[in-house]
């Protein structure tokens, strides 16, 4: 037995163990003159062992997919489609309805003074104007939902380029870096 | 173990990401994803600690990328992120006293083999607990060094870049822990 070679042999057990000893062979000689170390590299090698069956090991199945989908879905904005869509909505069938009824409004105070001889006429072209203004409502709807789907594919795009993140969460967790 | 391309195409994503493009964020998310748990759970040992724990990681990774400097050590830098949010949680757990903290432990039923009797499995779970629960007590650094060695195979150098230190730390800190195992385990020799 030897002190400094016993250090010596301690300082390199663990690259010993983990195979990162390029040049084995003082150690493996002190290795077979000294049952102390010899004892040592056992027990540590039983306790690596028992370790290693205790099979501390990867994350359980679906942690790391929960994780990417977490990450995932905070870092992509929520679109404002719903709201943007129904004021759009809301603004065209309004706008319709009030151009609708003036027109029949004027449409009737204007075709005629002989209530009695024209009301049948001026009614059937006031529901044709109304319904042509209904079919020009579907139209419009039609064409502002398909602008609102390029608005938000826009808006979607130009937002994932930079991540949202809550600045709060993010100050602290490297000081003891 | 990672290959040289694999670093490389780590440090083009890591590159893109910090000029702000998402995909390249997107992408290192779900490549890294599967690492990042093991690391933590591997901490942590709990399935719910361990996907807050990683998802914090990664959203403060995604909040701090564009001031990483040096792309080439994406790995490195994330790796540092969710160990500190680890051992930061080990230190709140502890300071709060709670029960022993419950290192990552696979259920009975996966360890078990077939065909292999009652007895032999008892055994096994008893044995099991028992290396949890040594290492459970090993102090928060010292694990930390521990896992990246011996579960991610690490060299030194990587394990110092990670935690910041120098290499004569982490050989310390290894020896150490391999000097409380052999301890805490030691009784068992003459079990075999
Ligand atoms: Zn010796």
């Amino acid at each position: 037995m030897n002190d400094d070679a016993c250090r010596g042999f301690r300082e390199r057990l663990t690259a010993y163990i983990y195979g990162e000893l390029a040049d084995t062979t003082d150690f493996e000689h002190h290795l077979a003159d000294c049952p102390a170390c010899r004892q040592e590299l056992e027990a540590t090698r039983h306790a690596l062992a028992m370790v290693d069956r205790a099979g501390l090991d990867d994350a359980p199945d679906g942690i790391a997919d929960a994780v990417v989908s977490g990450v995932l879905s905070k870092l992509r904005p929520t679109p404002k489609r719903p709201a943007t869509r129904w004021l759009n909505r809301v603004a065209a069938v309004a706008a319709c309805l009030l151009v609708g009824t003036i027109g029949t409004w004027i449409f009737v105070r204007t075709s005629g003074s002989d209530p009695a001889t024209n009301s049948g006429r001026g009614l059937g072209l006031a529901a044709r104007a109304v319904s042509a203004e209904g079919q020009s409502v579907l139209r419009l709807l039609d064409e502002l939902e398909a602008e609102d789907d390029i608005l938000v594919q826009l808006l979607g795009e130009k937002e994932t380029e930079q991540p949202h993140i809550d600045p709060n969460r993010d100050q602290k967790g490297e000081e003891s870096a | 173990m990672r290959g040289k391309t694999d670093e490389e195409n780590d440090a083009a994503l890591a590159e893109r990401a910090r000029n702000g493009d998402s995909e390249a964020l997107g992408e290192l998310v779900v490549r890294y994803a599967p690492q990042v748990s093991a690391l933590v759970y591997q901490h942590v040992g709990d399935p719910e600690v361990t996907r807050d724990i990683s998802q914090t990681t990664f959203l403060k990774a995604c909040g701090r990328i564009s001031g990483l400097h040096d792309v080439q050590r994406f790995r490195a830098w994330l790796f540092r992120i969710a160990i500190n949010e680890s051992v930061e949680h080990i230190r709140r757990e502890r300071a709060q006293k709670r029960t022993a903290l419950r290192i990552a432990r696979v259920p009975i039923d996966d360890v078990a083999e077939p065909g292999e009797r009652p007895i032999d499995r008892l055994i096994a779970a008893e044995e099991r607990e028992r290396v949890i629960g040594v290492l459970d007590r090993l102090p928060p650094r010292q694990r930390s060094v521990f896992v990246m060695r011996h579960f991610h195979g690490m060299s030194n150098q990587e394990i110092a870049d990670i935690l910041a230190c120098s290499t004569s730390t982490v050989k310390a800190n290894m020896s150490y822990a391999l000097k409380w195992l052999r301890e805490k385990l030691a009784g068992d020799v003459d079990h075999e």
